[in-house]
C-alpha cells in the first residue's frame, strides 16, 4: 500500500504558541517499500509518521493512503482504516501493563466481528512466530525490552496490516535484539509485502531500508537511496 | 465491539484498580440498600397494619354519647341512623363494666350485649375457638383473655359458668348485682382494636344489657356502612344530625390517618436515600474521571490500533455502569437483610406504637402480630435498574471525554 504526502504543514498551537513542526512535505512511498526517516530531535518526525498514520490531522495538505485521500474520512473511518491496514510499533513499546502478551496482542481484533476462540489462536500462533510461544502469559513488566517489542509487533500482525509504521521502535532496546527485530521487519516486508516506515536515529537501522528520508526544521533535507542488495531482493 | 468484550474488557480494567473499584461500588451500595429496607420495612407495617384494620372492620363506624350535653339513645336513633343511605346495619349495644374473680384477684373485663348474630359485620375479624354463639338470654361468648387468662390463674371453659360482678343502678342507687352466664362458646384471640376489646370482653345477647342497666338507653351504636366508600359521607350525616351531642369515629379514617404518618416517615427516609444516591452519583462520576485521566494512555494506545470513539465511549461507560451494577447488586441484597432487622427493632409490638387504648379497658399483654418485610421483585429491579442508570450516567460525561480524546495527544501522555 503505498503513501503519499502533499505538501503537508502541521503546526501545533498550545498555550498560545505555534509550533510549525512539518513546513511543506511531499514525499511518495510504495507499496512494499522499505522506507527509514531520520533527522534530529524535534525535526518533525514523529509528527510525519502520525499523519501518515492517520493518528492526526494535518493543518495543511493532503495524504493519501493507497490513492485514498484521508482528509475525506471522518473519525470513524480513520479509525478503521488503522485498524485494517496499518500497524504501529513504537519505542515505548505502548504495551497495556495489566494485560498479558497474549491479551495484549488479541486487543485490536476486539473489535471485529471474529470468534473469541479465532482471536485468541491466532495471538497464539503469532507470539510463537515471533519467538515468544513461553512467554504468552506474562505481563509486559515481566519482558524484557527486546520481547516487549516483539509482542508489540506481534500485535501490529494480527490485523495483517499493509503497513507498519514504526516510531523509533528500537531506540529502548540493546543492539542484539535491535538486529533481531530489524530482520524481523525485513522478514516481513520482502515476505508479506507489508510497507514499512521506521523513524530511527540509528544509522545501522537505516541500513536496513531502501530509501532513508532525511528531515531537519520540518522539510525533507535530503533522500539516500540504498542499491544494496536488500534493494535487488524486493525488486 | 460485542458487548460481552466491552464488558470483560471493563472488568479486567476495574479488578486492576482492586480497592478504588470497590470502595467506589461500597459507596452506591448505600442507597439501594436503605431504599430497599425502608420501603420494604414501611410496606411491611403498612400491610400488617391494613390487615389488621380489615380485621377491625374499615367500615364500622362507632358512634357514642358526647362529652357534654349527650345524647340520649335510644331506638328513636337506631331509626333516624338506619334511614341514612347507604347503612347497611345499625347495631346497638350496652357496654357493661364488670368483674370477675380470676383466681385469688378480681379482674376488670366488660360485657357487651348487642345482637350477637351482627358481631361479625362489626369486627370482621371475629371468630370462635370453640362452641357457638349464645341462642338464650343466659348464655355468653367470652374472649380469649377471660377463657385463658394471661397471668396463669384458672381460667373458664365451655358450657361452665361464669360469674361477673356488676355495678348496676337501680333509681338513685348504685348496687352491686350478680349475674352468671354458661359458656357457650370462647373467641379466637382477636389482638387490639379500638373501642372493644374482643379478647376481654364478655359478649351476651341485647336482652340482657336491658335488664342489666334497667334503661332504654345504649351505650352507643355501631353503624356499618354498606362500602369503605360510604363511610365518610355516613360520618358527615351523623354529624349533621347530632352535632357534638354525639362522638363518631370510624376505623378506616384512624387507618388514613396511620398510613398517612408511615408514608411520610418513608418519604422522609427515602429522601435521605436520594441524597445518597447523589452521593453515589458523584463518587461514580469522580472515579470515572479519574480513570480515564490515568488511562490517558492506553486511550491512545486504543485509538491506535483502530478503535473508535464510540468503542472508547462503550468500554468507560461499560465500566461505569458495571460499578453502578455491581453496588446495586450487593445494596438490594443488603437492603433486604437490613429490612428485616428494621422491622426487628421497631415492628415487635404490633399495631402497639399507635399507643392507643380504649380507656376503662384493662390493659392486656400487647398481642404482637408477625410484621414481615414486603420486598416485592419490582422494588428489587427497580432499585437495581436505578443503580445500574445512576452508574451509566454517572460515566456519561467522562466516557465521552475519553471518547473524544485526538490519538496522537493522548499517546504522548506520561
Ligand atoms: N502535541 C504537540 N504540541 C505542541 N508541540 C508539539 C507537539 N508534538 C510535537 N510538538 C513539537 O513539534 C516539533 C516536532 O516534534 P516531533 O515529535 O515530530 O519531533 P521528532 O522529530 O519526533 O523528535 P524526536 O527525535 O525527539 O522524537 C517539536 O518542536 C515538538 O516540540
Ligand atoms: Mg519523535
Amino acid at each position: 500500500m503505498s503513501i503519499v504526502c502533499e505538501n503537508v504543514h502541521k503546526v501545533y498551537t498550545s498555550g498560545g504558541y505555534y509550533t510549525p513542526a512539518l513546513r511543506g512535505i511531499s514525499l511518495h512511498i510504495n507499496a512494499g517499500e522499505f522506507v527509514c526517516i531520520m533527522g534530529p530531535s524535534g525535526s518533525g518526525k514523529s509528527t510525519l509518521l502520525n499523519l501518515m498514520g492517520a493518528l492526526d490531522r494535518p493543518t495543511k495538505g493532503k495524504v493519501f493512503i493507497d490513492g485514498v485521500d484521508l482528509s475525506q474520512l471522518n473519525d470513524y473511518a480513520l479509525a478503521e482504516l488503522r485498524n485494517q491496514k496499518i500497524g504501529f510499533i513504537f519505542q515505548t513499546f505502548n504495551l497495556i501493563q495489566r494485560m498479558t502478551a497474549l491479551e495484549n496482542v488479541e486487543v485490536p481484533l476486539l473489535i471485529r466481528n471474529i470468534p473469541d476462540r479465532e482471536i485468541r489462536e491466532k495471538a497464539r500462533r503469532i507470539l510463537g512466530w515471533v519467538g515468544l510461544a513461553n512467554r504468552i502469559h506474562h505481563t509486559p513488566d515481566r519482558l524484557s525490552g527486546g520481547e516487549q517489542q516483539r509482542v508489540a509487533i506481534a500485535r501490529a500482525l494480527i490485523t495483517q496490516p499493509k503497513i507498519i509504521l514504526g516510531d523509533e521502535p528500537t531506540g529502548n532496546i540493546d543492539t542484539k535484539a535491535t538486529h533481531s527485530i530489524m530482520k524481523l521487519l525485513k522478514y516481513l516486508n520482502e515476505k508479506l509485502k507489508i510497507t514499512m516506515v521506521i523513524v530511527t536515529h540509528n544509522m545501522e537501522v537505516a541500513a536496513y531500508a531502501q530509501r532513508v528520508f532525511h528531515i531537519r526544521d520540518g522539510v525533507i533535507e535530503r533522500v539516500v537511496i540504498h542499491s544494496d542488495k536488500s534493494k535487488m531482493h524486493s525488486d | 465491539m460485542k458487548i460481552l468484550r466491552i464488558i470483560k474488557f471493563a472488568f479486567g480494567a476495574l479488578k486492576n484498580r482492586k480497592l478504588r473499584a470497590i470502595l467506589t461500588i461500597l459507596g452506591i451500595t448505600i442507597g439501594p440498600a436503605v431504599i430497599v429496607a425502608l420501603v420494604g420495612a414501611t410496606q411491611g407495617f403498612g400491610a400488617s397494619v391494613t390487615e389488621r384494620f380489615n380485621k377491625l372492620g374499615l367500615t364500622t363506624i362507632f358512634v357514642m354519647p358526647g362529652m357534654r350535653s349527650s345524647l340520649r339513645m335510644d331506638d328513636t336513633v337506631v331509626r333516624t341512623i338506619s334511614q341514612i343511605p347507604n347503612v347497611e346495619v345499625v347495631i346497638p349495644y350496652y357496654n357493661i363494666r364488670a368483674t370477675i374473680r380470676s383466681g385469688s384477684q378480681t379482674k376488670d373485663i366488660s360485657i357487651i350485649a348487642l345482637d350477637i348474630s351482627k358481631l361479625k359485620s362489626i369486627l370482621p375479624g371475629i371468630s370462635l375457638e370453640e362452641g357457638e354463639f349464645p341462642k338464650a338470654l343466659s348464655q355468653a361468648v367470652i374472649g380469649s383473655n377471660i377463657a385463658n387468662p394471661q397471668d396463669g390463674s384458672q381460667g373458664v371453659t365451655l358450657n361452665n359458668v361464669i360469674s361477673t360482678s356488676i355495678n348496676t343502678r337501680i333509681g338513685t342507687r348504685i348496687v352491686k348485682v350478680s349475674r352468671a352466664f354458661v359458656v357457650s362458646g370462647i373467641l379466637k384471640p382477636f389482638g387490639q382494636s379500638f373501642f372493644i376489646n374482643p379478647d376481654d370482653t364478655i359478649f351476651v345477647p341485647i336482652g340482657i344489657g336491658k335488664s342489666l342497666t334497667g334503661s332504654q338507653t345504649y351505650s352507643g351504636i355501631y353503624v356499618v356502612a354498606r362500602t369503605i366508600n360510604d363511610v365518610s359521607n355516613i360520618q358527615n350525616a351523623i354529624s349533621d344530625l347530632y352535632g357534638s351531642r354525639v362522638r363518631v369515629v370510624a376505623v378506616s379514617a384512624m387507618l388514613s390517618n396511620i398510613q398517612s404518618v408511615n408514608e411520610s416517615i418513608s418519604a422522609i427516609l427515602v429522601s435521605v436515600a436520594f441524597m445518597s444516591v447523589i452521593v453515589a452519583f458523584i463518587g461514580i462520576m469522580t472515579t470515572m474521571f479519574t480513570s480515564v485521566h490515568e488511562r490517558t494512555k492506553e486511550i491512545g494506545i486504543l485509538k491506535s490500533l483502530g478503535y473508535s470513539p464510540r468503542d472508547i465511549l462503550g468500554i468507560f461507560l461499560a465500566e461505569a455502569t458495571l460499578t453502578g451494577a455491581l453496588g446495586g447488586l450487593i445494596g438490594i441484597i443488603l437492603g433486604s437483610f437490613l429490612s428485616f432487622a428494621i422491622i426487628g427493632m421497631f415492628g415487635g409490638g404490633g399495631l402497639g406504637f399507635i399507643g392507643f387504648r380504649p380507656p376503662g379497658q384493662a390493659a392486656t399483654a400487647i398481642q404482637s402480630t408477625i410484621i414481615t418485610p414486603i420486598i416485592t421483585p419490582e422494588l428489587l429491579i427497580g432499585t437495581f435498574a436505578m443503580a445500574v442508570a445512576i452508574g451509566a450516567l454517572a460515566g456519561l460525561l467522562p466516557s465521552w471525554r475519553a471518547s473524544r480524546m485526538i490519538p496522537v495527544v493522548a499517546l504522548r501522555y506520561e
